[in-house]
């Protein structure tokens, strides 16, 4: 081995004779009497300049430093002794990490941790109160905000997935001019001189020429701006279109009441629950999550009575999926089934004369089949023996006339002022959208319109397409858009401008019931956008409007500081929650009915009809370029990544479509080829198709026809028209066979055979436990007996007594309602990467949590059934037992530890788990889809901007390595520690895992289950509790509460009651 | 048919090279064994700052105390590097054009942050909370060295997984009153001290993977 080279001799010696008192080292320290022969950094052996500096410091201090004393370091030179390979292994370090503190630290901010903020989202109108988490000022979880009545703590997928669209590199970043081909990047000091010209032209005839083209929004700072743009311009029209938006509701009341009303129903005060092609506890439908808490309040078996909901729908719904009874009744009957409950129960109920007459029980064809009458029949008897005690909800689709006779049944049963409130919307239209947009359209092709501000909104995308609105929008002689992403409006207007997103806006808005909550901004616009405040504030003649005072001066009675932070800091401001109304109920007449209303079920080739509805992830197209929305299966289908026509199996049969199909819908002269999908339990005659997909201008992720990315799924919006708006008549529909790709669904579409079928059937009572409530009340120990099993012994002596903490988690199989809510929440905790399609299709979809779906009887009739399925934490884990290098270990708390970094890829735990809850990184996809880890440094601003989202907290998992849920285990250290700081007890609910805060209906409860008092342990005992393949002697610390329904006995096959009697002997 | 045939002089160290061959796993394996030790190439980690900041200076000779300036550090995992604003307390004060506190007052007006470099930096899988060691009567000195007498501020420990659960198995020598964390010469007065600190505190530093890895 080399000596010491002669080059670093010669710089040692270098050193030596510079040294002087002031260098010169002195050993100081405990014990150490280390010589100063060898360098102590590389800087010092290659002589940098800055070292050289430092060695002729400015004062003389008496301590200089004292070499480490490592003996690793002088043992290991002892023996090499080459001072170059020290060199080298020496560089034989990581990247260099760097801290970069904040200059000026605001009061209480503490680096490294979240701050919650308080702030709230509209969509369609209806704000949801939210808390955005911030950690280290970028917002990267939202929750819901307790105190807000339409959260109740609550947040829907939609909500959770906001952050990622948030940090989207797609999202534009700059104002654009000229449209189509002429476009070019351009600047807000040019928008703002344009717009100079356009206002000064407008203004001579008073702005006859300027239209507004909204989306729908409760805000009432933007309610003051748009006063005063009018005020400005007293000729221009503002025009509200939502794509998603009925006028079914606001026509309804007009026709019931005279006047627009808003309906609250308190489901936990209602008995029996009839909806009518209504999904109620979803969260597009108006207080969605807090309807899906009160409704599933009133399900609990141990109460001694539970509600009884019943769905008459076209569709399986999520209500219908919790509900005890379902009726699979075509869309455009349901007006019929209206008429019939309201003849019927207007017959026994003696309503008020001023009511009007009854409708007369309708002749129609549907109406003769025997089960159909039976079960009307059973739900108007049920209605009538509990007055006042009931809720009867039209869908948001269904036509002004349902709606209207709706409003008549609440009255007549008597729930108004009980179960079902109104409040006055004083916010609607005097038109419906469509007939709003119908006129600008008009107006457009006719050369009146000058100027047209379009805030937010897609039009030229979700716009009926006999409107050609695209084509219109072209021929205003200038055309803005405000947008987040450069999307096909924004192709087609004169000018886009960059919006803020809600997270970096100032505003407010206002609940379905009118409570206020102020939007505040979590970060500063990545994209120097603004939000439709600033804009309309400039086009009323705000010179350089500045959001927070245009947000404060709308709000006199928060000015006060006091009262502003307060609000601030609620992120609800009580006392704004409108008045409860009492309208009237008017006469209304004979309803008149035609041909399809009075058809039979199914319908032929031809005469089928076609649901558009909203998608449950991408709403109306505009989170198309979401790609944590995209990626969740949708809650009935789990199709991912792709949309589909819903069809029933008899109709499909009859139709020779045969499951995942490629097949041609036509509406008219209009006509789509998108996959088929065979529903279960979907009404025969009626096809469903989810409205938003097939964006070709969403960005990267939802389709980029520019740059030659495919878009994802159908775009519906093609089909449809101003007739027809929500459900088309007269559909046909012709099938190509197999669809070429591969179709992207987590939970298996195709049959699987008979027997395969037939062991599906006979093993699932015994994973997703169900039973009534009568055979609950009869034996509530009935769940556990469902499965025997032989004494569990186990292999191992009896694991270690866990004296601390014991981490459990109960989940309630009647309340979960299948949102999926939980799921995003958290894939947006944990860093959990996104797939694409081709990966969900090969069955690698890497979400943590997953909720699955059984059906349940016949395939024409079937029953719905949820289990959401987390890592179990198995006690006895048979993943922890086989893996090779110790990677997942039990903590003394009941956890199964993930050590990634000791992870070698063997995926044998995944292999032995029987829950199947493992997923592995097969691919790098946290650096493929977001272009930057911790190792490779990047300075593309795109990937910077996308590796925002990722929770610090939490493990970036790179290729080759497991994972699962890990019970949120950072949350649950990070409240251990705080606790433990301050030497106090941690309270039950303090933890509270990603899914179970999001949860709707809080379904999902996690606590310590040594603690006597805590929720999950109750929850644990009851009869109803079981685990998951507890035969295996896996002692999951996850247990499931069976479900139990409450069927009506008069609907309950004769058999069903000769099974319980034989119970009761057995 | 063609053997490879080994030149004549090849036998001439055929005994050198059985040496070579039975030497050479045992060099190669120290080598790693040492050289990739986290004694060899964390401790000592010396990194130039951006700013010559002397905690010899500030927190040995002036007696600053740690938590003046690192005053997350009883509540948060981070025990935060300070804001400019911080090192403005004094500084708009004391030594107030010198040119090494340039970058901190140009951070300070700017609000541009300065670029410190990490000298104690775990790798990103490992999550080592401060606050739970602070408050429980760990001192800075057990894992930061004497940094009362840095010029600048070195690594002084491995603070490998295995140097970590060494202390979590048996946390009695390290232990203090949480008075004297940030005492860097405080030791403990008798042998027992550390049996009745664990035992009165209960004291019971975890061991599962989970505490750091998540």
């Amino acid at each position: 081995m080399s000596s010491i080279s002669d080059k670093s001799k010669k710089r040692l010696s270098v050193l030596s004779n510079a040294s002087d008192a002031s260098t010169a080292p002195v050993s100081v320290g405990v014990g150490d009497t280390s010589k100063p022969t060898y360098w102590k950094s590389l800087a010092e052996l290659e002589q940098s300049p800055e070292f050289l500096e430092l060695a002729a410091r400015e004062f003389a201090a008496p301590l200089d430093q004292e070499p480490p004393n490592s003996p690793g370091r002088r043992r290991f030179m002892q023996i090499m002794g080459a001072s170059m390979s020290l060199a080298g292994l020496d560089a034989c370090r990581w990247r260099e990490d760097k801290i970069l503190p904040l200059s000026r630290r605001p009061e209480g901010t503490i680096p490294g941790s979240s701050r919650y903020f308080a702030t709230a989202m509209e969509l369609n109108g209806n704000a949801v109160g939210l808390y955005a988490s911030s950690y280290d000022g970028r917002p990267i979880k939202i929750e819901g905000n307790p105190a807000h009545p339409d959260s109740l703590g609550a947040a829907a997928a939609f909500h959770q997935a906001t952050v990622l669209g948030l940090y989207d590199p797609d999202r534009s970043s700059s104002v654009v001019s000229g449209a189509g081909a002429a476009r070019k990047a351009s600047s807000w000091n040019e928008f703002g001189k344009a717009l100079g010209e356009i206002l000064s032209a407008l203004r001579t005839s008073a702005g006859a020429g300027l239209r507004v083209l909204a989306e729908r929004s409760s805000s009432p700072s933007l309610a003051e701006q748009k006063r005063r743009l009018l005020a400005a311009f007293p000729q221009a029209k503002w025009v509200t279109f939502e794509p998603t938006a009925s006028d079914g509701p606001r026509a309804g009341s007009v026709l019931a009441f005279g006047k627009a009303y808003r309906s609250h129903y308190a489901f936990d005060a209602a008995k029996v629950v009839v909806t009518l092609d209504a999904d109620v506890v979803h969260p597009t439908f108006p207080a969605g999550l807090a309807n899906a808490r009160t409704l599933t309040k009133n399900r609990l078996p141990e109460a001694g009575e539970m509600s009884r909901v019943y769905a008459i729908e076209s569709c399986v719904t999520l209500t219908g999926g919790i509900s005890d009874h379902r009726l699979a009744v075509k869309a455009t009957l349901i007006k019929s089934v209206a008429a019939y409950l309201d003849a019927v129960v207007s017959a026994k109920a003696n309503p008020l004369p001023e009511f009007g007459a009854a409708q007369d029980k309708p002749a129609a064809e549907f109406l003769k089949d025997a089960k159909v009458a039976k079960f009307l029949d059973s739900v108007a008897a049920d209605l009538l023996a509990n007055i006042g005690r009931s809720v009867v909800v039209a869908g948001q689709h269904q036509p002004a006339q349902v709606h209207a006779l709706v409003h008549r049944l609440n009255a007549v049963l008597g729930n108004v002022g009980r179960t079902v409130s109104y409040t006055e919307d004083t916010g609607a239209e005097a038109e419906s959208d469509l007939a709003a947009l119908k006129s600008l359209t008009e107006e457009l092709n006719g050369g009146k319109v000058e100027a047209l501000l379009i805030l937010g909104g897609n039009p030229v995308f979700t716009a009926p397409a006999d409107l050609a609105f695209g084509d219109a929008l072209a021929k205003a002689k200038s055309s803005i858009h405000l947008s987040l992403y450069e999307d096909e409006t924004s192709l087609r207007s004169s000018w886009h401008l960059p919006a803020a997103h809600y997270l970096e806006s100032w505003g407010d808005a206002l609940s379905w019931n009118g409570t206020l909550s102020i939007v505040q901004p979590l970060i500063a616009p990545l994209h120097g956008g603004k939000s439709a405040l600033e804009i309309v504030a400039e086009f009323a003649g705000t010179p350089e409007p500045k959001p927070l005072d245009l947000v404060r001066a709308g709000h006199p009675e928060l000015t006060a500081e006091h009262a502003w932070r307060r609000a601030l800091a609620s992120g609800v401001v009580d006392g704004t929650a409108a008045a409860h109304a009492e309208p009237k109920l008017q006469a209304l007449g004979k309803v008149a009915l035609v041909e399809p209303e009075l058809g039979a079920l199914g319908g032929a080739n031809g005469k089928l009809e076609l649901v558009f509805s909203v998608d449950p992830k991408i709403f109306d197209g505009r989170y198309a370029n979401n790609a944590w929305l995209q990626e969740l299966p949708e809650s009935m289908t789990k199709l991912t990544w792709d949309n589909a026509v819903m069809i029933s199996p008899r109709t499909a049969k009859e139709l020779g479509v045969n499951d995942a199909d490629s097949i041609t819908v036509s509406v008219g002269n209009r006509q789509i080829t998108l996959l088929a999908l065979i529903a279960p339990g979907h009404a025969d005659g009626s096809l469903r198709i989810t409205l938003g997909h097939g964006r070709t201008a969403a960005g990267h992720v939802g389709g980029l026809v520019s740059e030659s990315i495919d878009p994802v799924g159908a775009n519906a919006y093609a089909l449809r028209s101003a007739e027809g708006y929500e459900i088309a008549t007269g559909v046909s529909v012709q099938s190509h066979g197999t669809v070429s790709y591969r179709v992207s669904s987590t939970q298996d579409i195709y049959t699987v055979g008979e027997i395969g079928q037939q062991g599906t059937q006979e093993r699932l009572p015994a994973l997703v436990r169900e039973g009534t409530l009568e055979e609950f009340k009869h034996d509530p120990k009935f769940v556990e007996e469902i499965v025997e099993h032989n004494p569990l012994l186990s292999l191992w002596v009896p694991p270690v007594s866990y004296d601390g903490h014991k981490w459990g988690m109960s989940i309630d199989l009647n309340k979960c309602i299948g949102c999926s809510a939980c799921v995003t929440a958290c894939q947006a905790e944990n860093n959990i990467p996104v797939v694409g399609k081709e990966n969900v299709a090969k069955g690698r979809e890497m979400l943590w949590l997953r909720v699955d779906r059984y059906y349940k009887g016949e395939p024409e009739d079937a029953e719905v059934s949820f289990q959401p399925i987390p890592c179990q934490q198995c006690e006895n884990a048979p993943c922890e037992q086989v893996c090779p290098v110790g990677a997942t270990m039990h903590s003394s708390e009941g956890l199964n530890d993930m050590v990634y970094n000791r992870c070698i890829g063997t995926r044998y735990c995944s292999n032995n788990c029987p829950y199947k809850v493992r997923r592995f990184n097969y691919f790098n996809y946290n650096l493929d889809t977001i272009g930057v880890t911790p190792y490779t440094p990047t300075d593309d601003p795109k990937a910077k901007v996308k590796a925002m989202v990722f929770n610090p907290e939490v493990t970036v998992r790179s290729r080759g390595v497991m994972e699962k849920c890990t019970f949120c285990v950072q949350r649950i250290q990070n409240v251990k520690i705080k606790a433990k700081n301050v030497k106090r007890p941690i309270e039950d609910g303090e933890i509270k895992t990603a899914c179970q805060q999001t949860c709707p209906t809080g379904a999902i409860v996690f606590g310590d289950l040594n603690d006597g008092k805590a929720q999950v342990t109750g929850l644990q005992r009851l009869p109803r509790s079981y685990a998951l393949l507890g035969e295996l002697n896996n002692k999951p610390r996850v247990q499931y509460l069976a479900r139990i329904k409450n069927p009506n006995p008069a609907l309950t096959p004769a058999e069903a009651h000769a099974e319980a009697s034989k119970s009761e002997h057995g | 048919m063609n053997l490879f045939v080994f030149p004549r002089w090849a036998n001439k160290t055929r005994q050198i090279a059985g040496v070579v061959l039975g030497v050479a796993p045992i060099y190669l394996i120290a080598l790693i064994w040492y050289g990739a030790s986290p004694k060899t190439t964390d401790v000592g980690y010396m990194p130039e700052q951006p700013v010559p900041y002397s905690h010899a200076l500030h927190a040995g000779q002036l007696g600053i105390d740690c938590r003046y300036c690192h005053n997350t550090v009883e509540d948060s995992s981070h025990a935060a590097i300070p804001p400019a604003q911080t090192c403005m307390n004094c500084h708009s004060k004391v030594w107030t054009t010198s040119p090494k506190l340039a970058p901190i007052r140009e951070s300070y007006q700017t609000g541009r942050a300065v670029e410190w470099v990490k000298v104690h930096d775990l790798p990103d899988y490992a999550y080592f909370n401060h606050s739970a060691h602070v408050t429980r009567g760990i001192g800075c000195v057990s894992c930061h060295g004497r940094v009362d007498q840095m010029e600048k501020v070195y690594q002084h420990e491995p603070l490998s997984m295995g140097w970590c659960l060494d202390c979590h198995r048996n946390p009695e020598p390290n232990l203090r009153p949480v008075e004297e964390v940030t005492n860097m010469t405080w030791a403990q007065p008798n042998p027992e001290f550390g049996k009745e600190f664990r035992e009165k505190n209960h004291i019971a530093p975890p061991t599962d993977c989970s505490t750091c890895h998540r």
